[in-house]
């Protein structure tokens, strides 16, 4: 019982600190809309970017990609992560709002826990893009723009591809991230348009979950290697896809593929345990939205409001152009 | 009426034993590759780390205590293996300085738990947070790529047809359980698990004995963290996320009590091939991994429920 109440204790002293550390900061009035002042040409836009997190390859690219944008575009950019938690970004959004943000670019953590946050901050004058994925109806909760890759799309590219090496005949299992995740769900999405066009490509088994994570596709991929006789392996990004290829081995003649384009899938293309990857772009997808942001600033207007990033299919023979 | 008494607790003492036959039986009738020799490599091979970590668990939890950081501890760990392991230094480095940052975890837990009288739940999740961030700073929050071709094989290779991941684990079986069953010090383990105050007034150094258990856990977390590195040839800030808890799950099935004090080295041993043959083998029949979570819960709950039972009736 004391435990409890300690751990209570130490919880609610943590959050109410944070919350306090976040008022310190100077706060400004309500900022006024920056698109109708004229004198922004001189100043330096305050752009906020807000990462669902920063804990892998891809994100560090996306927030690479905006640092070395932001320099070009000669804006003032200061990065967050929400650490894939959706109340903190809404905290975060509210905070760069007072401190007088004039554009705030955001991947959601949550799509729909996110929109009122968005709806607020475009309410109070400020430039609202989403990058890498979009809020659920997300025109209608005050962004202006979207940055994204189309997972499904990602996900079409990745499957056609074994197909083609396959020659549309073979056993194929599916490695999946966790069944809560909307990237997860898109990706199969496209796994499974491209299937209904094969009708000889058979799945032996159901679709696991191995949370995006390389240990656990190693340890399922080992087991089924012992019971199915597969002819690919189709992981949802190159993390697992390594692990399929560790456990199958160099060269294995399986199709292993990933999604996602990220250093040690590269690295496994290289020796041979995978065949290839489809690399989305985060990169782009933060620097489109910059230069979106940008645009809106300056009074402008884009041509289309949604900015995809193609995905591109990256085997043997073009693996050191991406490295 | 005695000899049935005494069958019951035979049962109730080797119980999991029995569950963990029947459920191999089951196995290999519905699906025979279940038993191929390359399948039981497999198995093998999947218990290791979680096996390495469960007995240093076992440590904690025999002394009284808990380790909520082992998980993040092998995440640290592997990424500075990873690091040092990229074929400029010899193979012994990475493995020495993994264990060693370990060790210092496990000091680090140990000297709060016992010196600082913090509840081993609370100290250990703060390691358990704080060291997981570390991970990600040093890492930069990239995978680790690049490792040496040496050390990629030590886990890919084996011994007469024993992959040297389950040769590491029987060794450090055979260590601990000496350790636990046949020094003095694995007795003062028990002792202090079983009635700390007790412990203490019969003369036993109770705070050098649990920052030694906090210890040798973060130590073989930090052997776990090289060979986990090893084994998925990349170190991730990521990996290893909850592995606390399947180092807990094998010691508790095992008969590990969480009050501390009572324990055999070879009920974690079944504890942990019982939870790999049910991943392994519901891999094997391509049943969906949310499934193998229902029947993690349920093991884990039915064990423990028979364990409580177990000790009622002795009393």
């Amino acid at each position: 019982m004391n435990k409890k109440k300690f751990l209570a204790m130490l919880l609610t002293a943590a959050m109410a600190l944070s919350v306090l550390a976040g008022c310190g900061n100077k706060e400004t009035p309500a900022p006024a809309a920056p698109a109708e002042s004229g004198e922004a040409e001189g100043a330096a836009y305050k752009i906020a970017l807000i990462q669902q997190h920063q804990t892998n390859a891809f994100q560090i690219a996306v927030t690479e990609a905006a640092e070395a944008k932001a320099a070009e575009l000669g804006v003032e950019l200061t990065i967050l992560s929400a650490d894939q938690d959706a109340a903190t970004q809404i905290t975060q959004i509210e905070q760069c709002v007072s401190e007088g943000f004039d554009a705030i670019l955001f991947e959601p953590v949550d799509p729909d826990g996110l929109r009122d946050a968005a709806k607020a901050a475009s309410d109070a004058g400020v430039v609202v893009i989403n990058i890498v994925s979009s809020c659920t109806d997300w025109e209608n909760a005050g962004i202006s723009a979207v940055s994204c890759g189309n997972n499904v799309k990602a996900g079409e590219n990745e499957m056609q591809h074994v197909a083609d090496l396959l020659g549309g005949k073979g056993n194929v299992a599916i490695l999946t991230g966790p069944a809560a995740s909307s990237d997860a769900l898109d990706r199969l999405e496209g796994y499974e348009n491209i299937l209904a066009n094969y009708p000889d490509m058979v799945q032996v088994v159901s679709p696991a979950d191995c949370q995006w994570d390389t240990a656990k596709a190693q340890a399922t991929v080992e087991s089924w290697l012992s019971a199915y006789d597969l002819d690919a392996i189709v992981c949802e990004n190159d993390g697992m896809a390594v692990g399929a290829g560790n456990a199958a081995g160099a060269d294995s003649g399986i199709v292993i593929t990933g999604l996602d384009g990220t250093p040690d899938g590269y690295e496994a293309i290289k020796d041979g345990r995978i065949v290839g990857t489809v690399a989305q772009d985060g990169g782009a997808m933060a620097a489109n939205g910059l230069e979106a942001a940008v645009t809106l600033l300056d009074g402008g207007s884009l041509e289309s409001n949604v900015l995809v990033t193609d995905s591109v299919w990256i085997d043997a023979s073009n693996v050191a152009d991406y490295e | 009426m005695k000899e049935t008494k005494r069958i019951n607790t035979l049962i109730s003492e080797y119980f999991i034993f029995v569950i963990f036959i029947a459920l191999v039986i089951v196995l290999t009738c519905l699906k025979p590759s279940f038993i191929t020799p390359g399948n039981l490599v497999n198995i093998l091979k999947q218990a290791s780390i979680n096996g390495i970590l469960a007995f240093g668990m076992m440590f904690v939890i025999v002394a009284g205590g808990f380790d909520m950081s082992v998980g993040s501890t092998v995440a640290f760990t592997g990424i500075l293996a990873a690091m040092l392991g990229q074929g400029d230094y010899p193979l012994i480095v990475p493995l020495i300085v993994a264990m060693l940052a370990g060790l210092a975890v496990g000091v680090v837990n140990g000297v709060g738990v016992a010196v600082g009288n913090l509840p081993p739940f609370i100290m250990t999740l703060g390691t358990m947070t704080a060291v997981r961030g570390l991970a990600l700073v040093v890492s930069k929050g990239k995978p680790v790529i690049g490792i040496s071709a040496e050390y990629k094989a030590v886990a890919a290779s084996s011994f007469c047809g024993i992959p040297m991941l389950a040769v590491f684990l029987v060794i450090i079986i055979a260590i601990c359980s000496f350790v636990l069953s046949k020094t003095v010090y694995g007795r003062r383990v028990y002792a202090c698990g079983g009635n700390l105050l007790a412990a203490r007034v019969s003369g036993i150094n109770t705070t050098k004995i649990r920052i030694s258990t906090f210890a040798i856990a973060g130590l073989l977390a930090g052997l776990s963290g090289f060979l986990m590195t090893s084994r998925v040839t990349i170190g991730q800030p990521t990996a290893a996320e909850s592995y606390e808890m399947d180092a807990i799950t094998a010691c508790v099935v095992g008969g590990v009590s969480m009050s501390g004090g009572v324990g055999k080295p070879w009920g974690v041993v079944v504890g942990c091939l019982l939870i790999t043959v049910i991943a392994n083998g519901l891999d094997i029949m391509g049943v969906s991994s949310h499934w193998q979570r229902i029947v993690k819960g349920v093991i884990i709950v039915l064990a423990v429920l028979i364990d409580i039972k177990g000790k009622s009736k002795k009393n």
